[in-house]
């Protein structure tokens, strides 16, 4: 007996994760997952119906509205206790409301954001995503809201002043984000360690395992700000600019959000939010 | 449609050599791979043996004690945790090569299971090889090296080479330290093409076809000891 | 009681054995002179094979001395490896090592710890082999040998060891009935040259004619010993007699 209920415990969560998964879908989920999210759901019985209603008072009221990020890379995403705050999911949130939609966030890998957005399981890419060329084979760029550069972040002792000292260094980087291509650049390939998160590359730079970090300038302050030792140097390696990454050819949402944009842009909001994350010095 | 593939084929691996880091990883894979089967047998037998004789003479307690807690701290914790300590804890002020790195992670990890195989594999040995040595004169180990540890080897082999097969896809994770492996190549390639397709295609294949590989072998393997017992 | 005089091969003293609370062996004492042949027997559970076991130390002993040598080999510092190697042991099982050929199986101990090399060790084990006619399976395995070839083997791989005397554990006991013979004539040669062994058996017919002393064990202790014509001929013990009446 003991045995029967662990085992419908399992079945009962597995439903329910299955259910979450189809809940968080986009508007593009098919017929038949949304079929089996609810197959699987009646078996489970209460505990996936609770996610069930949700899903359908959000399609209601206008739709859901899902978002691709990378929450490691404050201020511009990152997670405050079970929530993921900063820059870009204030902004989603301000142009999911002017659209009158339901936000969802989900939490991936930097590299695999692009891939989440042209397969059509998220409708925009949004995670401090610099505009380039070689992304611009793949997805659509909105009107660009911020501007960034990438930067070096050294121990505060260390000889390297800029780009020209990095060349037979160890450089740490973020896998797929820019910082990585021009480090690639500057180092060569095998001198780039491509760690999966932001901070993991900060942490092993703590400790010595590498010389130096190129990454986003407003990441690389808050980095710095936590950590005793660290100094960004003041070269900025690049000038970039910010967008949100929708699928190529999605001209539809691309022009839904870049109006959005453009109000929120005239009547102050993203400086208000730009403001509040990093404070003018 | 063929000529969609070829684009992104020739954009996956030949466009700036992409397919270097699918080969450089492979090869990294299969070093850790190597490197940590061999640490995993020489664990695995020390603890392996300090187990079973603690189970039938309820001698080295203190020993057993230390392998008891081993066993339990690597098999109730994921490699991928073990390996982030192993680099970030560990290894935490030094700048040490990654790859030592992942064969200790690796290696200790694969220490623990080996160990239970030979465990396994010296219990199946009968009772009456361990009295026919040491009445000869053997003491303890002279018996287990050259009566018992031979017959128990002999018997959990194809065990073993399926726990080798195991740790050669575990190594996947060896990216999570920086390390680019067979997998990581493919994240790589996936970062700058934007791609999904592919990278994770070809790495799956690799690994497929090396598993394939070991396991035919285990295979001859198995019918070889099959035949000998006569 | 013993045909020999001097200084007895072994000196049990006083043994006892207990699993936890159940007295297996207690109060054994007993000389064995070089050149004896003992033959124990005794009902199953009486403690017989305990009781050979305890004298190469295959079951430590709970109370009392064994000397072998002049030594005292329950005394846990005394190396007892190094007397093992003149203790030969015969077991029910034959306990070949599988995974060896027969040759290998006899000459592993001698090389390994007598430092004899491996021609020479080669040499000897023939000759033994010769003896037991088994030459022609000298680079056989043991799965390829009958039960009566496989526990010659057995007697011979002790043997190897040179040893100055042979524990048999039921050597027989293990082997279909035809194969008894070929087993207890190797043994009834060895006797004759005046091998000290110590014979757990049920043999009777083999305790009659080959012991020079016959011991009966019942309940963890000699109850009654003597020379076969004796124990055989005129048991005084009821126990024995019951015994005798279901065996013979």
């Amino acid at each position: 007996m003991k045995k029967n209920v662990f085992a419908m415990a399992i079945a009962a969560c597995m439903a329910a994760s299955l259910a979450a998964c189809g809940g968080a879908d986009t508007a593009a989920t098919t017929a038949a997952q949304t079929t089996g999210a609810q197959t699987t759901a009646a078996e489970a019985g209460e505990t996936a119906s609770a996610e069930e209603t949700t899903q359908a008072e959000a399609e209601a009221a206008g739709g859901v509205l899902v978002m691709a990020t990378n929450a490691e890379f404050a201020p511009w995403e990152y997670y405050e206790g079970g929530d993921i705050v900063g820059i870009d999911p204030e902004i989603a949130q301000a142009i999911a409301d002017k659209l009158g939609m339901t936000l969802e966030i989900e939490d991936m890998a930097f590299d695999s954001i692009i891939p989440a957005v042209t397969s059509g399981k998220a409708d925009f890419g949004a995670a401090g995503m610099t505009v380039d060329e070689d992304r611009k084979v793949f997805v659509d760029f909105t009107d660009t809201y911020a501007n960034a550069s990438q930067v070096i972040i050294v121990k505060e002792d260390s000889e390297i002043a800029g780009s020209k000292d990095l060349s037979d260094k160890k450089i740490g980087v973020q896998l797929g984000t820019t910082g990585d291509l021009l480090a690639t650049d500057l180092a060569g390939d095998s001198n780039v360690e491509r760690y999966n998160k932001g901070f993991e590359a900060v942490q092993a730079l703590l400790q010595d395992k590498i010389d130096a970090v190129v990454i986003d300038s407003a990441p690389a302050n808050v980095f710095v700000e936590q950590n005793e030792g660290l100094k960004v140097c003041s070269e900025a390696m690049s000038q970039e600019e910010y967008a949100i990454a929708v699928a190529k050819g999605n001209t539809e949402m691309l022009d839904k959000i870049n109006g959005a944009l453009k109000e929120l842009k005239e009547d102050g909001t993203i400086d208000a939010i730009m403001n509040k994350y990093i404070p003018a010095e | 449609m063929w000529k969609n593939f070829c684009d992104t084929f020739y954009l996956n691996f030949i466009k700036e050599d992409r397919w270097h880091y699918i080969a450089d990883g492979l090869a990294v894979t299969l070093q850790i791979t190597l490197l940590a089967a061999i640490l995993g047998i020489i664990i695995g037998l020390i603890v392996g043996v300090i187990r079973t004789t603690y189970e039938k003479t309820h001698k080295l307690k203190v020993m057993n004690f230390f392998c008891t807690v081993y066993l339990t701290v690597i098999r109730g914790t994921p490699v991928v945790v073990q390996l982030l300590i192993m680099y970030f804890v560990i290894f935490g002020n030094s700048r040490i090569d990654k790859v030592p790195v992942a064969v200790m992670a690796f290696g200790i990890n694969s220490g623990a299971y080996v160990a239970e195989i030979f465990r396994s594999g010296i219990n199946s040995v009968d009772g009456g090889q361990m009295e026919a040595g040491r009445s000869l004169g053997f003491n303890y180990l002279e018996t287990m090296r050259y009566i018992i540890l031979p017959q128990a080897f002999k018997n959990v082999l194809p065990t073993l080479c399926n726990e080798f097969i195991a740790l050669l896809k575990e190594t996947s994770v060896a990216g999570y330290i920086a390390l680019q492996d067979l997998t990581k190549g493919g994240d790589i390639i996936r970062s700058r093409t934007y791609s999904a397709f592919m990278p994770l295609i070809a790495v799956a294949i690799i690994y497929l076809l090396l598993v394939m590989i070991l396991s035919r072998l285990v295979g001859i393997l198995e019918r070889r000891l099959r035949r000998s017992e006569r | 009681m013993s045909a020999n005089y001097g200084t007895p091969l072994i000196q049990v003293q006083n043994l006892g054995k207990s699993f936890g609370d159940l007295k297996v062996l207690q109060g054994i004492t007993v000389d064995i002179h070089q050149g004896d042949v003992v033959c124990v027997i005794g009902p199953s559970g009486s403690g017989k094979s305990t009781f050979l076991r305890c004298l190469n130390r295959l079951e430590e002993a709970t109370e009392g001395n064994i000397f072998f040598d002049g030594e005292d080999i329950v005394n846990p510092k005394t190396n007892i490896d190094k007397h093992r190697q003149k203790m030969g042991m015969v077991f029910q099982q034959f306990n070949l090592f599988p995974h060896m050929t027969i040759l290998k199986n006899m000459t592993l101990a001698p090389v390994k710890l007598q430092g004899e090399s491996q021609p020479d060790a080669d040499k000897r084990a023939m000759q033994l082999l010769e003896r037991v006619g088994l030459a022609d399976r000298a680079k056989a395995y043991p799965e390829q040998l009958s039960g009566g070839q496989k526990q010659r083997i057995a007697i011979v791989r002790a043997l190897m060891m040179k040893p100055e005397v042979m524990l048999f554990d039921e050597p027989t006991s293990a082997l279909d009935p035809e194969m008894v013979g070929e087993v207890l004539a190797v043994m009834r040669e060895l006797a004759q040259e005046r091998m000290t062994m110590v014979v757990v058996t049920h043999e009777m017919g083999f305790a009659r004619e080959v012991a020079n002393r016959v011991m009966f064990m019942d309940g963890g202790n000699f109850v009654e010993e003597g020379s076969p014509k004796e124990l055989f001929g005129n048991p005084r013990n009821e126990r024995l007699k019951s015994f005798l009446s279901k065996v013979l």
